[in-house]
């Protein structure tokens, strides 16, 4: 198998001509957008045009200012679990065609997940004895 | 595969334990008798049924190597009773990320597949960012895991990108796959080098080696001491287990086209390690520079490959571990984690405390390669090895810098038996770890075999 691999995967220096194309289409894109905006576009200097962030509502305060360490652990653990989700999706869809081949294989399919299902439960009520959606 | 089952159901467990004030005082308890259970079984059960060969294949290598990183992890956690005091609440998560780390570093050394190697470097490398910043209250420990972290970051993405060359040349993430191709293909293509180069410096990094050892000093420094030793001991041997099981099982036909790179990164490694060590006068960085100087030694091993070199690399682990521990083990014993611990307060330990102080001077002759210990086989094996493969001026460059390593470990012996600048009170009792790793360095030295029957 390697073997075969290995006779289709030679190659000479100019077999990555494509790349050092597209390279060059990459750059040539980037800088000449933004140069071709620099020309183009018409400049307005007013404060309001300036600000990083314009929705109608005055700006105040600074955007580095220390806030909860609450907000990251919540959004990290959406994010742990949101991707335990999308893992369940194909899992999903596969699951009867895998369970049409017989009975084992969709019990085999079932234990997977269930072990996965079960360490990230386990995950969880880590997170829920240790506090951390507690908040006040 | 159950060994890494357990070792990190143990992990789980010891962090639930944390949770409830009753159970944390014991967490270590539980720990330290389910790793030696945990043990026990590696050795008895080294050839069970296996799952999954082709990702992780638990052959007597791995089995060996498994044995010696959770005979190492388990005397650190003896060791590291009252070092994580300062925040009580955190205990069981502390004991927890170190014992994943143990899990990623079995993964390193039974892999049989490139993606299972990365896989278990970084369980191993993110488990010690955060375990090298686990002292909050202190600034440079947080400056050692920043440092760490951005480098070790830094060196995966050369470690992936060579996997990428690798799998781009060879189709196969597989070792023997990987292996196969070499050995079928006439004419490599540059690709391929390319990427055996980039893995090496992403692992030549992870054993800080020279010129990829900047970080080392600085985190070993910083990190808290039990960590330190954890890093100095169970997860270099295990990222040398690693590096020699990837290019002893993919890439020992083509060692002409790599040992070069090699041999200069090992020049490097002994020289700069060696001669900086010199100039340090902080124990734990003459430690670090110690550390990256039998770097170099241990890469000796890897070299030399080519006539299966394993059995050297396996005692010259184990002297190491055994010798680094043991100094960790006085380090931690004399010192905390707050403030730099200088070679000269060692002064006076051979007043006040005659036994320990004889049990370091084991440690540091073993370190320095003194005949009877067993730092003086690991040396010769290793030398031998190389040797016998042709390396003549690199292993005369390794018996030259090992002289240079035996006056700043007889720095540290002068000190400990040299006058006290104050009175100190007499207290003849040592740490049972600085017992155990005395004892191994004399043992292993004296009978060699014990270790050498085991492959």
């Amino acid at each position: 198998m390697a073997a075969e691999v290995a006779v289709a995967t030679i190659s000479a220096p100019h077999d990555y001509l494509p790349i050092i194309v597209q390279l060059i289409v990459v750059l040539a894109f980037v800088g000449g957008t933004i140069l071709a905006t620099h020309f183009l576009g018409p400049k307005r200097k007013s404060k309001a045009k300036l600000d990083p962030f314009e929705c109608g509502i005055e700006i105040h305060g600074n955007a580095r200012t220390p806030f909860s360490i609450k907000y990251f652990l919540v959004a990290i653990l959406f994010v742990l679990f949101d991707v335990e989700i999308i893992f369940m999706y194909p899992w999903a869809v596969n699951f009867k065609e895998n369970l049409s081949v017989g009975f084992e294989a969709g019990m085999n399919n079932f234990i997977q997940m269930s072990i996965f299902l079960g360490v990230v439960l386990l995950g969880f009520i880590y997170v829920i004895k240790k506090g951390v959606l507690k908040w006040d | 595969m159950n060994i890494l089952i357990l070792v990190s159901v143990l992990g789980v467990i010891s962090l639930f334990a944390g949770l409830s004030e009753s159970l944390r005082q014991h967490t270590r308890t539980i720990i330290v008798a389910g790793l030696i259970a945990i043990t026990g079984l590696t050795m008895f059960t080294w050839n069970a049924k296996q799952f999954f060969p082709e990702m992780l294949n638990f052959d007597k290598y791995a089995a060996v190597f498994t044995t010696v990183i959770l005979v190492i992890s388990t005397l650190i956690f003896v060791l590291s009773k009252d070092q994580f005091n300062h925040d009580e609440i955190h205990k069981g998560d502390y004991y927890g990320i170190m014992l994943f780390t143990v899990a990623g570093a079995i993964m390193m050394v039974s892999f049989s597949n490139l993606t299972m190697l990365f896989l278990g470097i970084e369980t191993l490398s993110v488990s010690l960012y955060t375990l090298a910043g686990s002292r909050k209250d202190l600034l440079k420990s947080s400056e050692a895991a920043f440092k760490y972290f951005l480098l070790g970051a830094f060196a995966t993405g050369f470690l992936l990108f060579g996997i990428a060359f690798i799998y781009g040349a060879t189709g196969t993430f597989s070792v023997s796959g990987i292996s196969d191709y070499v050995h079928n293909t006439p004419q490599l293509p540059a690709i391929f080098y390319g990427g055996v180069i980039l893995i090496m410096i992403g692992l030549l990094f992870k054993v800080s080696a020279a010129p990829f050892h900047f970080w080392a000093p600085d985190v070993y420094e910083g990190s808290p001491n039990i960590i330190t030793s954890f890093m100095a001991t169970a997860v270099k041997v295990t990222a040398f287990a690693a590096f020699y099981r990837l290019f002893s099982g993919a890439f020992v036909d083509v060692n002409e086209k790599w040992d070069n790179a090699l041999i200069i990164a090992i020049a490097l490694t002994l020289l700069i390690g060696n001669f900086t060590a010199l100039a340090q006068t902080g124990l734990k960085r003459l430690l670090a520079y110690s550390g990256i100087a039998n770097a170099g030694y241990m890469l000796l091993a890897v070299l030399a490959l080519k006539n299966d070199a394993s059995n050297a690399l396996l005692y010259y682990s184990i002297s190491y571990a055994a010798a680094s521990l043991g100094a960790f083990a006085v380090l931690i014993s004399v010192s905390d984690d707050e403030k730099t611990f200088e070679i000269s307060s060692l002064k006076g330990m051979s007043k006040s405390n005659p036994l320990q102080a004889v049990l370091f001077t084991i440690i540091m002759l073993s370190m320095a390669g003194i005949p009877p210990m067993a730092g003086f086989f690991g040396k010769y094996m290793v030398l031998s090895a190389a040797i016998k493969e042709g390396y003549l001026a690199i292993s005369l460059l390794a018996i030259l810098t090992s002289l240079v390593g035996i006056y700043y470990y007889f720095k540290v012996i002068a000190a400990v038996y040299s006058a006290p600048d104050t009175e100190v009170q007499t207290e003849n009792k040592a740490n049972i770890v600085v017992f155990i790793c005395a004892g191994i360095s004399l043992v292993i030295g004296a009978y060699p075999d014990l270790i050498l029957n085991l492959f």
